[in-house]
């Protein structure tokens, strides 16, 4: 190394050559210099034997091993879980449905993803996927080959011959637990029936992240048999489903009885034609019954028909009668 | 391609071979062993997931070190705000300490602690050079590769620590043998 200017003591020797023979990094013909240099400079001689204690100090630091091994524990627990990751395949194909092609993704485990593909650009979820996940493996399949029997259950579902989809689930796609949480209380919600965002609030003692369960919703994996369709807004009105495929819960909820009208802001429930239960007590009421006025948004359920009620195991209320005085003529729904 | 299964056994041969040096590093770069574990782990995850990308034939060592380097890195910068420079105001060992001859000018128990505090407020690049030269045997060649600096930067830098350590163990010998008085710059 070129000595430097700043490099140089008050001998004129460069320090830097002092250092690197304390090292034993200097070549045989700098070393003959340093020699030479010594015999005449004491100065240098003492900082040599200095930098040579620096160097026997640094080297007989003790090693430190305390917490070495429950570091490694707690790695070793970190690399199975992503090694697991690993392990999970997902197959996806893409089913031309009755409401659109929507693509079908599913694990060894079970259902992980249902989706609502743009015919736009139909293979941007897919790649959304991959990045978010790149820790899975993906494969594509042509068709719906594998996935049949549940495209089968589904379209039953659709033309209204179905009303549950015993899928098994894996919740591998689902962003955090509180997400599951959130999920795992809308999937409470009957076929035919609904509650408000404040409502799955409520029934998951939440109340005041009305917000943050819409978005859980609204990242919902397995739309349609995780049925965020079932949880409107505190107006009743159908507020964003998938993004802001607004018609589509529309369609979805029509498929369930559960009959919308027209409103300011896009489309509503229209809560006068729906049954009212009361949850805590298996009870449904007239939605004008003075029972159900001012009851907690968790307690309550809009439930499309007496026989939806009914088949949900809930009694007809005492006071206003819906089993005397139904809301309408009850026919069974269909879309399709 | 290897399976997942493959994959993990053979980056656990890599972990098992080096995770020692790793830890020791990370230990002597932060000064504590609740950071050094966190920052292993880090190390360590940031490393298997790259590994699938790793050419065959690359020196894991260096690859390690390089990684750990740049938690180091973060990990530095975010605790600036928080650390105190002592070098100036570093407790002044007991009058245990009592210089005779220049192969006892400083004394090992003593030391070993100031020596590790002095090592602590070296500058990023000047510890983790220092450390990984001195301390871990690494080339200048690597430590320049885990700087992003040249071999000439890299041995520049190791060779700063060295006359920061040496000037400031002297401070304080000088300073005892003076009791206290200020001492000479050195």
């Amino acid at each position: 190394m070129p000595a430097q200017k700043r490099n140089m003591l008050s001998c004129g020797f460069a320090e830097d050559d002092i250092i690197a023979e304390a090292l034993g990094e200097n070549p045989q013909i700098i070393r003959q210099k340093v020699q030479r240099h010594l015999t005449a400079c004491p100065d240098c001689t003492q900082r040599l034997e200095q930098y040579k204690q620096v160097r026997f100090q640094l080297r007989s630091l003790p090693a430190p091993e305390t917490g070495l091994a429950s570091a490694r524990r707690a790695l070793d627990r970190q690399l199975t879980h992503l090694t697991a990751d690993a392990r999970t395949r997902l197959v996806l194909s893409i089913w031309d449905s009755p409401i659109g092609p929507l693509r079908i993704g599913t694990t060894d485990k079970g259902v992980a993803l249902v989706e609502f593909v743009s015919p736009d650009d139909p293979d941007s979820g897919a790649k959304r996927l991959r990045e978010k996940f790149a820790q899975f493996s993906f494969e594509q399949v042509e068709g719906h080959g594998g996935h049949t029997a549940l495209t089968r259950k589904l379209e039953a579902y659709l033309n209204g011959s179905r009303q549950a989809l015993d899928w098994a689930l894996d919740d591998v796609l689902m962003r955090s637990d509180f997400q599951r949480q959130v999920l795992r209380a809308a999937r409470e919600i009957p076929y035919g029936s609904l509650t408000t965002y404040l409502g799955l609030a409520e029934r998951i003692d939440q109340p005041k992240a009305v917000r943050a369960v819409a978005q859980a919703l609204r990242y919902n994996p397995l739309p349609i048999r995780i049925p965020c369709h079932r949880i409107v807004g505190s107006n009743g009105s159908l507020t964003g489903y998938a993004g802001n495929k607004i018609a589509l819960k529309r369609d979805i909820l029509a498929v369930e009885g559960i009959p919308t009208v027209p409103s300011r802001s896009g489309f509503a429930i229209a809560q006068g034609r729906l049954y009212v239960g009361r949850q805590a007590e298996r009870i449904f009421c007239r939605p004008s019954c003075e029972a159900v006025q001012g009851i907690r948004a968790g307690n309550r359920l809009f439930i499309a028909s007496r026989t939806r009620a009914e088949a949900t195991g809930y009694a007809p209320c005492g006071v206003c009668r819906p089993d005397r005085r139904p809301l309408h003529v009850e026919t069974e729904p269909s879309l399709f | 391609m290897t399976s997942s299964g493959e994959t993990a056994d053979a980056f656990g041969e890599i972990v098992d071979l080096h995770q020692r040096s790793v830890y020791r590093y990370l230990v002597r770069c932060t000064g504590n062993s609740d950071d050094a574990q966190e920052l292993f782990q880090e190390t360590f995850l940031r490393a298997y997931r790259a590994y699938g990308d790793l050419p065959t034939d690359a020196n894991h060592r260096a690859w390690l070190f390089r990684i750990a380097t740049n938690l180091v890195k973060n990990y530095i910068r975010g605790r600036q705000r928080y650390r105190k420079v002592f070098v100036a105001d570093g407790p002044i060992p007991s009058s245990k300490v009592h210089p005779t001859t220049p192969e006892q000018t400083f004394h090992s128990q003593e030391t070993a602690q100031l020596l590790l505090n002095a090592i602590g407020a070296l500058p990023f690049r000047q510890r983790t050079a220092l450390i990984q030269r001195q301390l871990e045997g690494l080339a200048y060649r690597e430590i320049a590769e885990n700087l992003d600096c040249s071999e000439d930067s890299a041995r520049a830098h190791v060779y700063q620590a060295l006359k920061k350590l040496r000037a400031y163990l002297q401070q304080i010998v000088t300073g005892e043998e003076r009791r206290c008085h200020a001492s000479p710059k050195a």
